[in-house]
């Protein structure tokens, strides 16, 4: 098993967000997590990366045999957790390149193995710019600050590629994309499968799942996890909505 | 310490201009202006800011008075310099080949007289700068007529002597020049540098300053640019000194279609105290300005950027930005900031925004998300934090020394 | 374009003070000047009890050895305090009326034409009032509604013979007795105006209110506001002004302090029109004041907000002092500047407890030959951790006459404090203008709805009774705006 949530409960500012949730994803999985807004899907995702604001109450999360919990929010990225964020940070002034060669170069350290030189980096990201359509002169430009909503969201998807994490959460990803965008973002999703062994998809729209097929769809109403099932789920939220589900 | 007074009488023979009765007179009669006591500091805004130890610790040494010029040519390089070390000596690189004019202030009585008298009720008020003038002992007139000079680079290195300069810089029509200064004091030096800039029409100067002087030296920097009509001026000043350093930068805009643009990036450790002055005077209508300055502060560092836009009822089409941002990175570093809008025409652009505080956690979070440490983050986000500065700069040895100095400065005082 | 919209402004009239006109009264006056028993001769028609006049008399001696402060941006000429009234009353007001009937009609009549009237059946609904007129409050209404929720709602003449406790423990406890020239002087020789006391627990039911009207030429008037809101209080507290149309200047230096205990807000809105003089520059109100609002207590919050468009010069910072956790300071101010006003006005934020909050909104609108200018202090201490102020200050000019200053001051010496200033000047957008006029909208009123646009944050702040007026207020002063 690559994930293992079990009875996790989380507050912010005294406030339970996650009560009692768990959650397993095996190697090779594509899960998709679906709810309505406030149902804690972002938090989760958050909580996952180590983000310091959340406060947890209760619970354990098992990351490839180790004890996330006691990981700090690096050490979970070298780990090989990626985050796609819904919001992506904008910091203007640090250009994207030499930020995500010391990424990389960081989970490599980690890892011990062979760093990558300048010029070697430089190669590999434009080779993946490529194949997301992103163009060269982009890659010069500082992270996130004056993209457009759809052209940060594939900024993550590059800086997912070049980091190849071991599990990757997709945190929206697909809300604010055009179809076009929408469908450079999905079939690099697809040719990763190979590479990425599992995935964690926080989406609202069942439009996603028509382009990436999940193994399971969870739907999260109050900090749980209310039903699982497979894509017929999905299909079912999109007809009914949430209502439904008790 | 002693008072002024008792210091100028005993090391007179050793300034610029004693001989002539009038000048001294005229010192004499600043002298009695200025007193040093605690209650003048407090309300004297031009030294509120400062370090006022350096008047209870510091001794003033004077050297004998000499007129040393060497010119030398080096036909491997295309640009001029200009050595400077303590009082007396100048060492000039290809200033006849590009016809640079130089000339020092050591007897030259017209030219002493001219800089006294230069900007003279800006200097009055300024206690600093009065005491440049008692004490001038310095300086020397650049006179640039020609595109031949691209570059000029100024070297001072100080070890342990009192400098007080006055440097005159007049850059004829349109020529385009970048002026490198970098200053290296050492030791108990102190250096009071005042410098002029007079633009000629058409003309473009870039003015770089790089400070880098050890712990127990002071500086002090002081600009007064002039610019006429269609010209630009872009000054940069790059502290990275360990020690206490004054800068204050003073533009007048006296022409249409100018531009006067001053930034500087600023690092403070230890008990170091920062001083930042800007101050641009739009006098003419459809210029622009900008004033940013960026701080880090660490430990007990205490700095102050004050800024200030002036506009004239008659400079309409006026455009004026001024920014100030500080990082504190310790809970006993402090920063000052005053940002000043006095504006007197309407149909003008004017804004200022000042952020003080420590790092964005948003920021540290996604950093640290991609596998970065806690370190590495922190220093990506202060290199993005003065990179806007660092991208308008078009000389790249001094971005590289500016960035070499600012990657060394974090590793040591980062943690 | 720019020649049409140029003609657009000069075509306003000149603007006519509403509230100029003089009511003729008898006065009961000291001599005039400023000396010991000027103090004696106030505390004695005031009845005070000793240590009141003792305490005058101290900062008295303080103000004596003291200067005009010069810092600001105005410039009139000396202020000869030797040549005012210091206390004016209409006669027969020694003691505060029991009851409206033995109030002079004049009075009344004064506060109906003013639209506050006092009358049982006319009174403000939702509002209570206390009218001050010179130096002595002549009537508060609603007053047995609140003391029914224990509500104290008197002039400060009445408390400091009712409430002696609470005067002494509060008064000058923000503003200290020798803080500065102005505030000294009117620790000296203040007059009246209001105290109002919240008891715990207590949401006062409705707006409480102080009209002050300067009558009485040659007089200044020395306001002097006390408002402490207990442990989990609130109340919502407003101070309108105004004054007769006179040629020489007069002076007005209030002192105002709140104090929010734990949990407790205080909400102060000034809608200040005291006569900016003459589209020449004759006359007018010299208006020196000092406010400020300590927030004592955990929580606490105190926010003002202030309409400046009258006094020909305005010297005052409201500010708050947050000492509690968590406690918030807020400050919203238009102030509009006409012919020859000059207003310094802005506000001082000190943060000296953990998780405080402040936040600064200024607009200054400068018309004519006038000068405005924004002033303000944002200080974080060592030990306000995690606070923060934003601070927003915009100016516009309206006219190639006037001049629009910003100052600020802005000080942390704590690294988990986040401190944001953001500031702009310009003219009015042409682009605006004539998209409102190519819509039909007459110039003037373009002009007004661009203007109230930009200083809709801060008018929203206001009570609703008074956002209306507000609105008026500011489309009135920018009559005559630019020829």
């Amino acid at each position: 098993m690559l994930l293992d949530i079990k009875n996790l409960s989380v507050s912010v500012e005294d406030k339970t967000i996650l009560k009692d949730f768990s959650l397993s994803v095996d190697e090779g999985e594509i899960h998709a997590i679906m709810g309505p807004n406030g149902s804690g899907k972002s938090t989760l995702a958050n909580v996952l990366a180590g983000n310091e604001t959340y406060e947890i109450e209760n619970g354990n999360i098992i990351f490839n045999q180790k004890n996330f919990l006691e990981l700090n929010i690096e050490e979970r990225s070298q780990e090989g957790l990626f985050l796609a964020f819904q919001y992506p940070i904008e910091i203007p002034g640090v250009s994207i390149t030499p930020f995500l060669r010391s990424a990389i170069n960081s989970k490599l350290k980690y890892k011990k193995e062979k760093e990558f030189d300048s010029l070697e980096f430089a190669k590999l990201i434009r080779s993946k710019a490529k194949e997301l359509n992103i163009p060269n002169e982009m890659l010069s430009r500082s992270l996130n600050s004056g993209f457009s909503g759809g052209e940060k969201k594939r900024y993550e998807i590059l800086q997912m590629s070049i980091l190849k994490p071991k599990l990757a959460i997709l945190d929206e990803t697909d809300s604010g994309l055009d179809i076009d965008a929408l469908k450079i973002v999905t079939d690099s999703v697809n040719r990763l499968k190979k590479e990425i062994s599992s995935f964690i998809i926080i989406t609202h729209y069942e439009r996603l799942l028509d382009l990436i097929t999940p193994d399971k769809v969870h739907i999260m109403k109050n900090g749980k996890i209310v039903e699982s099932g497979t894509k017929s789920l999905a299909r079912k939220i999109e007809e009914s909505g949430y209502q439904s589900f008790e | 310490m002693e008072n002024f007074q008792d210091i100028y009488l005993k090391n007179k023979s050793n300034l610029l201009g004693y001989k002539y009765s009038n000048i001294d007179l005229f010192k004499q009669k600043l002298l009695n202006k200025i007193k040093i006591d605690s209650k003048y500091f407090n309300k004297d805004e031009s030294i509120k800011h400062l370090d006022k130890g350096f008047l209870n610790n510091f001794i003033f040494k004077f050297d004998k008075l000499k007129n040393n010029i060497i010119h030398a040519e080096n036909n491997n390089i295309e640009n001029s310099i200009l050595n400077i070390s303590d009082t007396t000596l100048y060492e000039l690189t290809n200033f006849k080949k590009n016809k640079i004019i130089f000339n020092t202030l050591y007897d030259n009585l017209d030219l002493i007289d001219k800089l006294i008298l230069k900007d003279k009720k800006a200097i009055s008020s300024d206690f600093i700068l009065n005491l440049n003038t008692i004490f001038l002992n310095s300086g020397f007139e650049i006179i640039i007529q020609n595109n031949d000079s691209q570059l000029l680079t100024i070297n001072h290195e100080y070890s342990d002597k009192a400098i007080f300069a006055k440097n005159y810089f007049r850059i004829g029509k349109n020529v385009s020049i970048t002026i490198i200064e970098n200053i290296n004091s050492k030791n108990k030096s102190y250096n009071n540098l005042l410098n002029f800039f007079d633009l000629d029409e058409g003309s473009n100067v870039n003015h770089y300053v790089l400070h880098n002087s050890n712990e127990d030296s002071l500086s002090k920097v002081t600009s007064f640019i002039n610019c006429s009509e269609k010209t630009s001026f872009n000054q940069c000043v790059f502290n990275i000194s360990s020690s206490n350093t004054r800068n204050h930068h003073y533009g007048n805009l006296n022409g249409q279609n100018s531009e006067i643009n001053l930034r500087g990036i600023f690092f403070g450790a230890r008990e170091q105290i920062i001083d930042n002055k800007t101050e641009i005077n739009h006098f003419f209508p459809n210029c622009s300005s900008n004033q940013t300055y960026k701080g880090i502060l660490g430990e007990n560092a205490k700095a102050s950027y004050l800024s200030k836009t002036y506009v004239k009822d008659i400079a309409q089409k006026t455009q004026g930005y001024q920014l100030s941002k500080g990082i504190i990175l310790s809970d006993k570093a402090s920063f000052y900031s005053k940002p000043e809008l006095k504006i007197y025409a309407d149909d003008v652009k004017c804004s200022h925004g000042s952020t003080i505080s420590s790092f964005d956690k948003n920021q540290i979070f996604y950093l640290r998300s991609r596998g970065l440490s806690k370190k590495l983050s922190k220093s990506f986000l202060i290199k993005s934090f003065y990179n806007d500065i660092i991208d308008s700069l078009d000389n790249k040895n001094y971005v590289n020394d500016v960035r070499v100095n600012a990657d060394n400065w974090i590793k040591k005082n980062l943690n | 374009m720019k020649n049409t919209n140029d003609e657009a402004i000069a075509k306003f009239k000149n603007s006519s003070y509403k509230y100029g006109f003089i009511t003729e009264i008898e006065e009961d006056k000291p001599e005039k000047g400023l000396n010991e028993r000027t103090i004696v001769f106030i505390s004695n028609k005031k009845k005070e009890p000793k240590w009141m006049l003792e305490w005058r008399l101290k900062a008295f001696e303080r103000w004596k050895k003291m200067k005009e402060p010069k810092w600001a941006n105005i410039d009139f000429p000396n202020i000869d305090y030797q040549n005012i009234y210091y206390y004016s009353s209409p006669k027969g007001l020694d003691e505060k009326p029991k009851s409206l009937d033995e109030v002079d009609p004049k009075l009344i009549e004064t506060y109906n034409k003013l639209g506050i009237p006092l009358e049982e059946q006319k009174k403000l609904a939702g509002v209570a009032v206390d009218a001050v007129f010179d130096s002595v409050s002549v009537a508060t209404t609603y007053k047995e509604e609140l003391e029914k929720k224990g509500i104290i709602f008197c002039s400060i003449s009445e408390a400091i013979k009712n409430h002696p406790d609470l005067i002494k423990k509060y008064l000058g406890s923000v503003i200290p007795v020798g803080d500065h020239f102005f505030s000294a002087l009117n620790s000296a020789v203040f007059t009246d105006g209001s105290f109002v006391y919240i008891p715990e627990n207590t949401i006062c039911p409705m707006e409480l209110s102080t009209y002050f009207r300067i009558n009485s030429e040659e007089t200044g008037q020395f306001e002097r506001t006390l408002i402490i809101a207990d442990k989990g209080s609130y109340v919502s507290y407003l101070e309108g002004c105004t004054a007769p149309k006179r040629d020489s200047n007069q002076l007005h230096a209030a002192n105002v302090e709140l104090i929010a205990l734990d949990n407790a807000e205080i909400k102060y809105s000034t809608v200040q029109n005291w006569y900016p003089g003459d589209e020449k520059g004759k006359g007018g109100i010299y208006n020196f004041v000092t406010k400020r609002g300590l927030c004592k207590g955990v929580n606490s919050k105190i926010s003002w907000t202030q309409v400046e468009t009258g006094s020909a010069i305005t010297w005052k910072y409201p500010s708050c002092i947050l000492k509690g956790d968590n406690s918030i300071g807020e400050f919203y101010s238009v102030a509009i500047t006409n012919n020859y006003q000059q207003a310094d006005t802005g506000t001082k934020m000190i943060h000296t407890g953990k998780n405080t909050k402040s936040k600064i909104i200024s607009k200054g609108i400068s018309i004519g030959n006038s000068q405005n200018t924004y002033r303000g202090q944002v200080k974080f201490l060592g030990l306000a951790s995690n606070s923060r102020n934003y601070t927003q200050c915009d100016s516009l000019l309206i006219g190639n006459k006037c001049g629009a200053h910003t100052v600020p001051n802005i000080e942390s010496k704590n690294k988990t404090a986040v401190v944001e200033h953001e500031a702009s000047t310009s003219k009015i957008n042409e682009d605006q203008l004539f998209y409102c006029r190519q819509r039909g909208l007459s110039q003037e009123e373009a002009v007004s709805l661009i203007v109230n646009g930009f200083c809709k944050q801060v008018l929203q702040e206001l009570p609703m009774e008074f956002a209306v007026e507000a609105q008026k207020l500011v489309s009135i002063s920018l009559e005559g705006s630019v020829g």
